[in-house]
């Protein structure tokens, strides 16, 4: 009995996103293994951060001490950069060399590294899960720990969510919303998502906030990664439309994923099945389309050919997560067989999935560019030199047609200052008069209706 | 030579032209086969067809015609003397799109032997917009007559030069409107709108909240038309117009219309929309000739019955898949917009492209 009291408030502290790092013996909380390795075993750092911070006697006074462990830090992680750089430059180097004897036309493959073995088993579990509906709080767990290398962890995973999930439905209970209906399940989901709710025993659970900091992943991919999200109480959109599914799944609720550019929200049925609800999770407000709409990216080709404001389908979805798991892949290793395939697979559940088509472009130009490196063919000499190799001019044409293909079904690319401002429009809507009038209307459908 | 055809055509339409009924029919055919045989189709020739059959076959073909070879040679003469900003692969084609935006709504300063002269663009005509007092205000004959048109006439010369200079057009739909969709290199498909002349993005159409979601992803709006759907819409046109022309016909005429429109043009709206109406005009007369109560007559008679099933579920197919009535004071703000959020809609790069050196 009391071992479960520990666990509930051990589960609402990971939510509330308090000091996680207090509880490092609870697995999910711990700081996952050092995901930024562009692990190349070749050297091994003389540095790390762990003995440099340590080594420091506590006698000098707080800030001179402080300003020094910051100066000899700040080295130190130069130091370590550069040293990463010289390896991955030393790699390249070597890989080269062996594709050289090979043949021009593959990529260099990370196949041997460290942790690229937790790729494929993601890849062969996520493939498992394409003939019976799967859980999305599994694929995420599979996708998120390929990139951690981690062996275990999603029993806590799992019981997190499930604690959460009878959070949830304890308050649907506490509200009088009526349990059978999908509109008050997915309005007490955003509002777990959005308000600031009480326990059973007082803690309060604050909601979950936007991450400002990193929001493409671009520093650390992880940063996209609901782990993360769980870790610190914040997210962005890529995260937090996932744990709200894993959620929506735990009290069987109907939400489904839908993407707009470089984005993603979620989108619900009502009751009757004749409406589409938005929630977007970024600025925690109920949208409209127009208001999706007004980002002004959105071609109507791109809504014809569903790559935006289409709520996903089970089978949809799972092309996504073959998508983020290409895309993991990439940013930790780069772009090999293995990115090809999952790209590959990843388009054959979703042939406009839109993730994985400009990932695969991506691929391919990077193809192109290596290519054209092993044969020496540059800018000046194309002309004369491409028709040489028509393996390689084969190749040229395949990377056109691909994004010709992504002009074609309507996407434009979104730049990203564009996106953000976009963002702050919708941040602006919180509490504005629609949005009240919205929630209200939700608050209305959600009691189930007294009998006659 | 080509005068001396036609000459040869105006004379063999005027012998005709004391039958409304029969010019309606041979419009008809002629428009359903270019829908049967891709090698016959002829947009303008389309146009031509449904106006005249309308005027009595009084339309002044050879004038129509004057005119649009004068419009073409004055943009084919502009597009060789001008350059544009844009440098993409596709540049020429984009100068032609880019030149026949300029005549249309333009004003350009011009030389001849006789001395200098304007080019006045066409305006936007805030009269009667949807024909209701007058139905030839949509035409295109009225346009050139007049250098005032509206969503139907503009985009429809716009496409009728586009088809004399060579160079591709799309006509596309919104509610109550047509505009011009293109293509390029650079930006892929992007939108030109004649009544204010100006390249709104797809925000405008879809976020302004006049166009619902489905709509959209049904295609019944925004859609790049095929020259194939754009002859089933002058199929259509013709229908609307034969029931303005005789407004007791006992609605075989229009439905043929309609069924041969949507033969080709499945999903096309207004087709869609003609139809069940007529369904509908048919069934109310065949009550009415009977005698009797519409309601109690549907329940009885089983064929009615039916009649109006197929009817009903017609009305909902389009309902459900996003069609919206929009109120004609609705649509002039909707079309004000644009310029009163020209921040928001206005697509920058194409109009910034389009300009010239």
């Amino acid at each position: 009995m009391k071992l479960a009291g520990l666990h509930i408030i051990l589960k609402y502290i990971i939510l509330l996103g308090i000091m996680p790092m207090v509880f490092a013996q609870y697995p999910v909380v711990n700081t996952p293994s050092t995901p930024k390795t562009h692990s190349m075993q070749v050297v091994t750092p003389t540095f790390n951060r762990g003995t440099a911070s340590q080594g420091f006697p506590a006698s000098k006074s707080y800030s001179t001490q402080q300003q020094q462990n910051q100066k000899l830090i700040d080295e130190v992680e130069q130091h370590q950069k550069e040293q990463e750089e010289r390896q991955k430059r030393a790699q390249t180097l070597i890989n080269e060399a062996v594709s050289h004897f090979s043949t021009p036309y593959i990529l260099p493959s990370y196949s041997n590294e460290k942790g690229t073995d937790r790729y494929r088993k993601a890849y062969t579990a996520l493939g498992a899960m394409e003939k019976k509906p799967f859980s999305v709080k599994e694929a995420v767990f599979t996708v998120e720990n390929a990139f951690y290398e981690k062996e275990t962890g999603y029993d806590e995973f799992n019981k997190v969510i499930q604690q959460t999930g009878d959070f949830i439905k304890e308050k649907m209970q506490e509200f009088g919303y009526d349990t059978n209906s999908n509109v008050a399940k997915n309005l007490m989901l955003f509002q777990f998502f959005s308000d600031t709710l009480k326990t059973k025993n007082e803690l309060t659970h604050l909601p979950l906030a936007y991450d400002f900091d990193d929001i493409w992943g671009k520093k650390d991919w992880s940063n996209m990664f609901v782990t993360k999200l769980l870790e610190s109480g914040k997210g962005q959109c890529h995260s937090l439309p996932l744990l709200y599914l894993m959620l929506a799944e735990e009290i069987d609720a109907t939400a489904h994923l839908s993407r707009s550019p470089n984005h993603t929200y979620i989108k619900f049925p009502d009751d009757n099945g004749m409406k589409w609800h938005n929630v977007e999770l970024t600025s925690q407000i109920l949208t409209t389309n127009a208001l999706i709409l007004q980002n002004g990216y959105i071609k109507a080709e791109a809504i014809q050919n569903k790559l935006y404001m289409h709520p996903l389908s089970q089978q949809e979805l799972l092309s996504q997560m073959y998508a983020d798991l290409a895309m993991g892949y990439q940013k930790k290793f780069g772009h090999d067989r293995f990115t090809k395939e999952a790209l590959q697979k990843a388009l054959e559940l979703d042939t406009n999935n839109i993730t994985a088509l400009l990932t695969q472009a991506n691929y391919y130009t990077e193809m192109v560019v290596h290519v054209f490196t092993q044969l020496g063919i540059t800018q000046e000499n194309i002309q004369q030199e491409l028709p040489k190799h028509s393996k390689a001019l084969a190749l040229f044409q395949k990377m056109v047609h691909q994004h010709k293909t992504i002009d074609a079904i309507g996407y434009k690319k979104m730049p990203d200052a564009i996106y953000q401002k976009w963002l702050a429009t919708m941040q602006k809507q919180k509490d504005n008069q629609q949005q009240k009038a919205m929630k209200e209307q939700l608050h209305k459908l959600t009691k189930s209706l007294p009998k006659l | 030579m080509r005068k001396i055809i036609l000459i040869l055509l105006l004379v063999g339409i005027t012998v005709t032209a004391q039958d409304r009924e029969t010019l309606y029919k041979e419009a008809l055919v002629s428009l359903s086969e270019m829908l049967t045989d891709t090698t016959k189709i002829n947009f303008k020739k389309a146009v031509l067809l449904v106006e005249n059959a309308y005027l009595h076959g009084i339309l002044d073909t050879l004038a129509f015609n004057d005119e649009i070879d004068r419009l073409t040679k004055f943009t084919e003469t502009i597009y060789k003397n001008r350059s544009l900003l844009y440098k993409e692969r596709d540049s020429l084609t984009v100068k032609k799109q880019a030149v026949l935006f300029s005549v249309l709504k333009d004003t350009i300063p011009y030389y001849n032997e006789t001395g200098k002269y304007k080019h006045i663009p066409f305006t936007y005509d805030f009269e009667d917009i949807w024909g209701r007092k007058n139905w030839e205000n949509m035409f295109v004959s009225k346009l050139l007559q007049t250098r005032k048109g509206n969503c139907h006439s503009l985009p429809y010369l716009y496409k009728i030069l586009a088809q004399e200079l060579g160079a591709n057009a799309y006509l596309a739909l919104a509610p109550n409107h047509v505009y011009i969709k293109n293509q390029n290199k650079k930006d892929g498909w992007y939108n030109t709108e004649l009544t204010s002349g100006q390249f709104p993005n797809d925000a405008w159409l879809m976020a302004s909240g006049y166009i619902h979601l489905d709509a959209v992803v049904n295609k019944l709006y925004m859609e790049a038309l095929s020259d194939i759907q754009s002859v089933a819409m002058c199929l259509i046109d013709l229908a609307e117009g034969y029931n303005r022309a005789f407004p007791a016909n006992d609605g075989s005429f229009p439905l043929l219309a309609c069924e041969m429109a949507l033969k080709a043009y499945p999903h096309y709206i207004n087709g869609r929309i003609l139809r069940a109406e007529t369904l509908k005009r048919i069934l109310e007369q065949k009550i009415q000739q009977e005698g009797g109560e519409f309601n109690t007559k549907v329940r009885e008679n089983e064929e009615y019955k039916e009649a109006f099933l197929f009817m009903q579920n017609e009305y909902a197919t389009i309902h459900h898949a996003g069609y919206r009535r929009m109120p004609e004071k609705m649509y002039l703000k909707w079309l004000s917009s644009l310029k009163a959020e020209e921040e928001k809609y206005i697509n920058k790069e194409i109009t910034n492209r389009n300009k010239s050196n």
